[in-house]
């Protein structure tokens, strides 16, 4: 974070305003000025900002819709600490568009001279990424099964970029990615009967080996930019991108949880598994059987069970004392449950 | 084991939202409130039996004595070091019931694919 970092958040938005101004020529041809620009998240460190690049004589309408990213001065405690530096993430991006997969454009990997700090700038892609409206909306019924396909083929298009292109990050095979969410469990919560028997679970079915990919890490109903009638237009959120099993990304975006109610189409309340499968497959992806991905999806169920618990303890703490951060403490029963599901169907 | 939010943290952390709110308050952060509120009532109505019915199940599982808390700790720690297994179709019953029951607080309405539990002939 810049040192000279406001602390109001309308001294916040004046602060982001005028930088954006003066970087405006270098956002769009002929942009002098930015406009519109408001907050899309709060709470967190990491800012997410919509503005429009104008030129001098332009009237409404005619600006380049952007969008800002960059690590504020926020205090808030961040649930996973393995957040990406954005220079990394603004490099991932142009990987993935190069390799097909639909992000937002980058337009600018800031610099210090920005002024912004550990920032960058995408074009603003339009779209809805409200998972319940994708998986429920009657106006995103046509594009479901379409948007199931197009997850196949994006997360096979992630999983081919070639690694020795990237900066480097971390590896989190299966054994690992069990271990670090075991041990916060442990520091966050008092032993519980159901997290036992699904780590349990878990560890007796770790799967075999297999080389190592880019792993998206949080591909999942929410993080998805989908137009109600062509689809997937971009994948946000890359934050928690690493190298490890592909299968990840695939369990992780069968997770109940991201199914907002749609239980019965696994693939994010969208899609079956065997169009989100056999896409993968078609596209290139390396065949994946059913085991490896459900072992992922307990995996992320596992996961957002301890998420749920993090966030609690930022209540509990008083690091926030939002009813909204207690309240998701009462989500762990939901995992518990699908947890259980999980081992049933085994 | 519902461990948190309590039925204490969830009251009062509401409560003091509802200090602070404007009026009237503002849609999400009310549906929110509205949603701890529900859930401590349904805690307060319902859990009481859940939790009896868990202690009993716990005791046959575990053959010893003790009060919720303590029997959970002790099914929780007996799954970690094998002593019992979730295969057992006991225990999975049990881990089954008391998750059903617990959802059944927070989140009745959330969607699953955990069949209910077999009726037992009592």
């Amino acid at each position: 974070m810049s040192a000279s970092d406001p602390s109001s958040a309308a001294d916040a938005t004046d602060f982001v305003l005028a930088r954006l101004n003066a970087l405006a020529p270098l956002l769009a041809p002929g942009g002098e000025r930015a406009t519109g620009l408001r907050r899309l998240t709060g709470g967190a460190s990491l800012e997410t900002w919509a503005f429009d690049v104008r030129g001098a004589g332009e009237g409404e309408g005619a600006g380049r819709p952007l969008i800002l990213r960059r690590r504020g001065g926020g205090r808030e405690a961040e649930v996973f600490e393995t957040s990406l530096p954005l220079p990394i993430e603004a490099k991932l991006l142009q990987a993935a568009e190069a390799a097909g997969a639909p992000v937002a454009r980058l337009v600018r990997d800031c610099i210090e001279a920005d002024g912004l700090g550990e920032a960058y700038v995408v074009e603003r892609v339009a779209g809805e990424t409200l998972g319940r409206r994708i998986a429920a909306d009657p106006a995103f019924a046509p594009v479901r099964a379409v948007l199931g396909r197009q997850c196949g083929e994006t997360l096979a298009r992630i999983h081919a970029i070639d690694l020795s292109a990237l900066p480097p990050l971390e590896m989190q095979d299966a054994r690992a990615v069990l271990a670090r969410y075991a041990d916060i469990y442990r520091k966050s919560s008092g032993p519980r009967p159901v997290m036992e028997a699904a780590l349990r679970w878990m560890e007796a079915r770790l799967p075999e080996p297999i080389a190592p990919r880019l792993v998206h890490g949080d591909f999942r109903n929410g993080n998805l930019m989908v137009d109600p009638e062509t689809g997937l237009t971009a994948v946000l959120d890359w934050e928690l991108a690493h190298l490890g099993d592909p299968a990840e990304d695939l369990g992780w975006l069968c997770v109940n949880s991201w199914r907002f109610g749609v239980t019965h189409r696994a693939v994010g309340g969208f899609a079956d598994l065997e169009t989100l499968l056999e896409a993968y497959r078609v596209a290139g992806g390396e065949p994946l059987s059913v085991e490896r991905v459900r072992f992922w999806q307990a995996v992320g169920t596992f996961k957002w069970a301890v998420v749920t618990m993090m966030m609690y303890r930022t209540f509990a703490t008083g690091a926030s004392r939002s009813v909204e951060r207690a309240v998701i403490g009462r989500r762990l029963s939901e995992c518990e449950v699908d947890l259980l599901a999980l081992m049933e169907a085994s | 084991m519902i461990e948190g939010p309590r039925k204490d943290e969830l009251l009062e952390a509401t409560a003091a939202w509802l200090n602070n709110a404007a009026s009237p308050p503002e849609g999400f952060h009310r549906k929110v409130a509205a949603n701890a509120l529900g859930i401590v009532t349904r805690e307060l109505t319902q859990w009481p039996a859940a939790e009896a019915a868990a202690v009993a199940r716990m005791q046959a599982i575990l053959g010893r004595d003790g009060d919720y808390a303590a029997l959970n700790l002790a099914l929780a720690e007996a799954l970690r070091d094998g002593t019992v297994s979730a295969d057992d179709a006991v225990v999975f019953d049990h881990l089954r019931r008391t998750a059903l029951d617990m959802l059944a607080v927070d989140q009745p309405r959330y969607r699953h694919e955990l069949a209910a539990p077999k009726e037992t002939g009592a």
